[in-house]
């Protein structure tokens, strides 16, 4: 009964309370004496030589303290490095230097007394430039002779590369009909209400960055802003709190190293937030691209394999290219039985604002088109298009089923699924509705998809880009510790943007530790200097039940195991023999035979003697037994997803 | 998104706000509302020297009922026109558009004169005043003058104020009460400035079974709201209120199609011009619709 | 062009006045947030859109990005940050906290602001009204459906409570 007091409860997220109230510890609220704040003028150019830029005038108005231009960013930074390897150095920085590459590219940023005066000075900067003719369509970009962006590379095409699962040429071969399509998608955002932002505070005294920001994904950012600006990540302290929303595309790192140029040019704090007409011009899209998709299909309708060629167009987008295309690889048959694919995939550079993360990162596309042409196969067929889909939908009896491109479904009955669907949306009484509204013209129509929403990034994409294991793996870290008082205190590295994850993690720990949910304070911070993280640490891709329930409930378990010795020590007991509840840790026989998370504290926090004694093995009715510290636990839980 | 630098007065009288129009203050903007202005000043596509704020001056908030006509003040602002029993009573075209201006947040700042004098071919009360055939009252160094609704809106974000001029009032007759009205508009979002809006007033004779003449008023999809006479001719030769469902429905798409070619070479030059034709067609079709509805019911 | 004198100004922001000069180009929702320090008005988009930095301006609700701070001389405006009592909600925050009608929070404070003002006008709202009201202020985490149930709901606490 104790075991699951608070998992399970329909709770108030705790967060609500500081946002009802207008209290969100969001970016955007903090503010520190002195501060300084940053605009930043932007390419009005797609594709354009710089011949020059003067700042003069600009630095001229009172208030306005340094300007930064991409001269003095390459001076000052080393290019961003992207997460796949290119065979040249792309000079990319946070501002564009040499050449522009997309409408809304940072040109110049400025520091100013306030956001008002810097955007007064940026009217004043003089850039000359020289246009070039520039590729706005994929396909373009990839011929011979087109534009390039960057020529040191002699090729737009960041990545190209084709794999295949199973018998292709066979059953294609064997294949009763051979079904083919060109698909097309446009960009498209989301667009969180709190935008992008960051403040960097640089001192130079001692080299050392400390950087408050929005960016959903730490765990990336830090790693790339530590090598720009060549310092150790133990020179850099990261912090993240509430996330006006981030959808995938708050993640940012060039702006986060501009802001700490700015900082160190100015010798003051420095803000930067991105206003709304710069989130819309230069956030971060999702990829447009084309497909191309063929499907055997066998004599009785059995989808038998998929040929794909994708080309995906990334924009000006070299940190971290090729995602939107492998996002599709690892969705390719979606949840029907195929046997055999093949995926041809290209990442392609073009001049357009920067692609990236954003809800479901090339899996809408994959699954659009698949779902297209399965409707299509079933009208050139003559099939119902639900029966063609039942017909294929991986079989229950099949679970756990192991997709020919390797992903692992664990569970779940697609058809009851689809049956269910039908049911709720009232599809068997649809067609009436449809003809009543038509007779009064109204024209309603009933489009039918299924899909598959994977959760937690296996960083698989790095490994099939480059061949080497440089990342693999899901997971998350967390921290839990008890304080001298009994109470408890735990730090996540992944904080949330809303989905109420320190009312989660609370829960767990609450059950974990057999103490008062009240009695377990979540951090809503996530702070390099504290937090414990890893590589994969953030908000994204759907992953704190896959992977950040497995690092809180981790964490407890090791100070579980850390108090049950300790009491078992005290109590002249064996730790098996005893439980926690109600903030004790107690005999299961006897509750009477107890002492409370308080006690047990007092003596961790104050009896360093009696702890020493404990912890070093006297089982008071056993044999010896080592423990790892005391007063912190952590874990790191993965999830294998290939 | 911040504006730029400008000097600030505050009028306390029409009469201040007049001489620093056309002295201290002669390149300035006068800030009303300010739901429109503020907005392009943000964003820096307007950036002028100075600002008048009108909203201390005492007198120019009301909605009064004068003999044949309604004088409503041009600090009036969305909201009380909103909620005005009197405008509901006598101007129920104004009053059905009216909640269809932005948002209650918007409605509850905006006012009645920056809205007009602002001229923005996409907004509801061009469009509805045109229709309601209202005289706006400019008020200028020389005094005042009159200017009706349809010599007042010249084009895109254009009026027939002069430079040191201030709209002060807007009067709307009351001489003939329609039989049937409606006013529609079609914006992609709820509360978003219309792409195409169409008003329809229908007035009857005596024995209020014969349409003896209509307004029809389109905008939204032009640069100013624009009569469409042909259309206004056919309802006043064709319907009547026991005109028959098969003929109406006839004449309904002759509405829709007359307005079409009415206003294309108003389009001319817009994004879509073919959708945009067709979309106000349909709504002009729709507004006589239910100002047919209307007409019958009462 | 000489630089714009500064403007006094001196309004009252949840029963608390303040006075000062300010510039006339800064709008009402800075001069709150950076001057008074009320950051509970949030701003998305800073042209009037998404309604994230509502407040109550003489009890109706307005957007404080597209307003002067000078326009609000001589006027009582009320953030968030005014409508609860000590430790004791808002009947509307309440309802949002009950029904779930908040995911990242950065909308909520211009929604509870907006409902406030349609519960003093209509004290029992259709949901049409109820979503005419609202339909200025942007969620993007798309919470719709809960937002409008907690302001029925908190609709109907008001009447109970209001009952003698």
């Amino acid at each position: 009964m104790k075991s699951a007091q608070w998992k399970g409860r329909a709770l108030h997220p705790r967060e609500d309370r500081r946002f009802v109230t207008g209290r969100g510890l969001y970016l955007p609220n903090l503010s520190f004496p002195k501060m300084l704040h940053a605009a930043i003028l932007r390419s009005i150019h797609p594709h354009a030589r710089i011949v020059s830029i003067d700042v003069a005038e600009a630095l001229k108005i009172p208030g306005v303290v340094c300007a930064l231009t991409g001269e003095q960013a390459r001076a000052l930074s080393k290019p961003l490095r992207p997460l796949i390897p290119l065979p040249v150095e792309t000079p990319y920085y946070c501002l564009a230097y040499e050449k522009v590459r997309y409408v809304g590219e940072p040109v110049v940023a400025v520091a100013a007394a306030s956001r008002y005066l810097a955007e007064d000075a940026l009217e004043k900067i003089r850039v000359e430039y020289e246009p070039l003719p520039a590729v706005v369509d994929p396909e373009a970009a990839m011929k011979p002779g087109a534009p390039l962006l960057f020529e040191p590379l002699e090729t737009n095409i960041l990545w190209h590369d084709c794999f295949t699962y199973g018998d292709v040429d066979g059953v294609f071969k064997q294949a009763a009909h051979v079904f083919s399509e060109r698909f097309f998608i446009h960009r498209y955002s989301s667009t969180p209400l709190e935008t992008f932002g960051c403040i960097a505070s640089y001192d130079s005294s001692r080299r050392y960055l400390t950087l408050w920001t929005n960016d959903q994904r730490p765990g990336q950012a830090m790693p790339i802003l530590a090598h720009s600006l060549g310092l150790f990540n133990t020179q850099i302290r990261f912090i993240t709190a509430d996330i006006g929303g981030g959808f995938g595309n708050k993640r940012k790192p060039p702006y986060l190293v501009l802001a700490a140029l700015l900082s160190k040019l100015g010798g003051r704090p420095v803000q930067f937030i991105e206003d709304r007409r710069e989130n819309l011009m230069g956030l971060v899209h999702a990829c447009n691209g084309v497909m191309e998709l063929e499907v055997a299909v066998g004599e009785a309708g059995r989808l038998l394999g998929v040929k794909v060629r994708d080309i995906a167009d990334e924009g000006l987008n070299v940190l971290n290219p090729t995602v939107h295309s492998l996002l599709k690889l690892g969705n390719v048959t979606n949840c029907y039985e195929i046997g055999a694919v093949r995926f041809e995939g290209y990442s392609v550079m073009t001049n357009k604002c920067p692609s990236g993360a954003n809800r479901g990162i090339g899996k809408p596309f994959m699954c659009l088109a698949l779902e297209r042409m399965l409707d299509n196969i079933a009208r050139r067929l003559g099939r119902d298009r639900i029966e063609l889909r039942r017909q294929n939908l991986v079989p229950p009896d099949k679970m756990p089923y192991t997709t020919p491109t390797g992903e692992l479904i664990d569970s779940g009955n697609f058809p009851e699924t689809l049956n269910k669907l039908l049911s709720l949306i009232g599809y068997e009484s649809f067609r009436e509705e449809q003809e009543k509204a038509r007779s009064r013209g109204r024209w309603l129509g009933l489009g039918l998809a299924l899909a598959i929403e994977p959760s937690t990034s296996n960083q698989s994409s790095y490994i099939l880009t480059s061949g080497r294991r440089n990342a693999s793996g899901a997971g998350e870290a967390a921290m839990v510790r008890v304080e001298s008082d009994g109470s408890v205190q735990v730090v996540l590295g992944d904080v949330g943007s809303g989905q109420g994850h320190q009312t989660a993690a609370a829960q767990i720990v609450a059950d974990e530790l057999g103490v008062d949910f009240e009695a377990v304070q979540v951090s809503p911070y996530f702070d390099s200097l504290v937090s414990p993280w890893l590589y994969t640490t953030g908000n994204y891709s759907n992953k704190f039940a896959g992977t950040d329930v497995g690092a809180i409930q981790g964490a407890a378990k090791k100070v579980k195991e850390k108090l049950l010795s300790l009491a078992a020590y005290l109590l002249k007991a064996l730790p098996e023999e005893l439980e926690l509840a109600d903030g004790t840790v107690r005999s299961k026989k006897d509750p009477n035979i107890r002492k409370t998370l308080q006690e047990l504290a007092q003596v961790a926090y104050r009896d360093l003697l009696l702890r020493h004694r404990a912890q070093s093995g006297h089982r008071r009715r056993a044999g010896p037994r080592r423990h790892g510290s005391w007063d912190r636990g952590s874990a790191v839980r993965g999830v294998r997803l290939r | 998104m911040k504006p730029a630098s400008f000097h600030y007065y505050r009028a306390r009288s029409l009469q201040e706000a007049l001489d620093l129009l056309s002295g201290a203050a002669a390149n300035g903007k006068l800030l009303a509302g300010g739901q429109s202005l503020i907005p392009l000043m943000n964003l820096r596509l307007a950036r002028p020297e100075a600002l008048i704020d009108l909203n201390s001056i005492p007198g120019l908030s009301y909605i009064r009922s004068e003999g044949n006509k309604i004088a409503i003040g041009a600090l009036t602002r969305h909201r009380e026109m909103e909620f005005s029993e009197l405008l509901a009573k006598e101007l129920p075209l104004l009053a059905e558009a009216i909640p269809q201006i932005g948002h209650p947040a918007i409605r509850n700042r905006g006012t009645l004169g920056g809205s007009l004098a602002h001229a923005d071919p996409a907004a509801e009360l061009p469009c509805v005043l045109t229709a309601l055939d209202a005289r706006m009252v400019a008020a200028g160094p020389d005094g005042e003058r009159v200017i009706r609704a349809e010599d007042f809106f010249t084009g895109f974000y254009a009026t027939a104020l002069a430079d040191h001029e201030i709209l002060k009032e807007v009067r709307i007759p009351l001489d003939r009460h329609p039989a049937g009205w409606s006013f529609v508009e079609f914006a992609r979002r709820h509360g978003d400035f219309a792409l195409a809006e169409a008003s329809v007033l229908l007035f009857a004779d005596g024995a209020g079974d014969r349409c003896t003449s209509a307004r029809v008023v389109i905008g939204g999809s032009v640069e100013k709201p624009v009569r469409v006479q042909d259309v206004e001719k056919l309802i006043q030769d064709e319907i009547s209120i026991r005109t028959q469902a098969s003929s109406l429905a006839h004449v309904l798409r002759r509405v829709e199609q007359l307005t079409e070619t009415e206003i294309r070479s108003s389009i001319a030059g817009r994004e879509n011009p073919d959708y945009l034709c067709h979309l106000t067609g349909v709504l002009a079709r729709r507004a006589l619709e239910s100002a047919m509805e209307r007409w019958r019911k009462a | 062009m000489k630089a714009p004198d500064l403007v006094p100004v001196s309004l009252e922001v949840n029963g608390v006045r303040f006075e000062g000069d300010v510039e006339p180009r800064k709008t009402l929702a800075d001069f709150l947030r950076e001057e008074l320090g009320f950051t509970g008005v949030n701003l998305g988009c800073e042209h009037g859109v998404c309604g994230a930095c509502s407040v109550l301006l003489d009890g109706a609700v307005v957007r404080s990005c597209i307003l002067l701070a000078v326009q609000a001389d001589g006027c009582k405006i009320t953030t968030i940050e005014g409508l609860a009592r000590e430790e004791k909600l808002h009947p509307i925050q309440q309802a949002f906290l009950d029904h779930h009608a908040l995911q990242c929070g950065f909308c909520t404070p211009g929604m509870v602001l907006a409902a406030v003002d349609l519960l003093k006008r209509s004290p029992h709202p259709t949901e049409i009204q109820i979503r005419e009201a609202l339909s200025g202020n942007l969620c993007m985490c798309t919470g719709y459906v809960n937002i409008v149930r907690a302001v029925s709901a908190a609709a109907e606490r008001i009447q109970t409570a209001e009952k003698p």
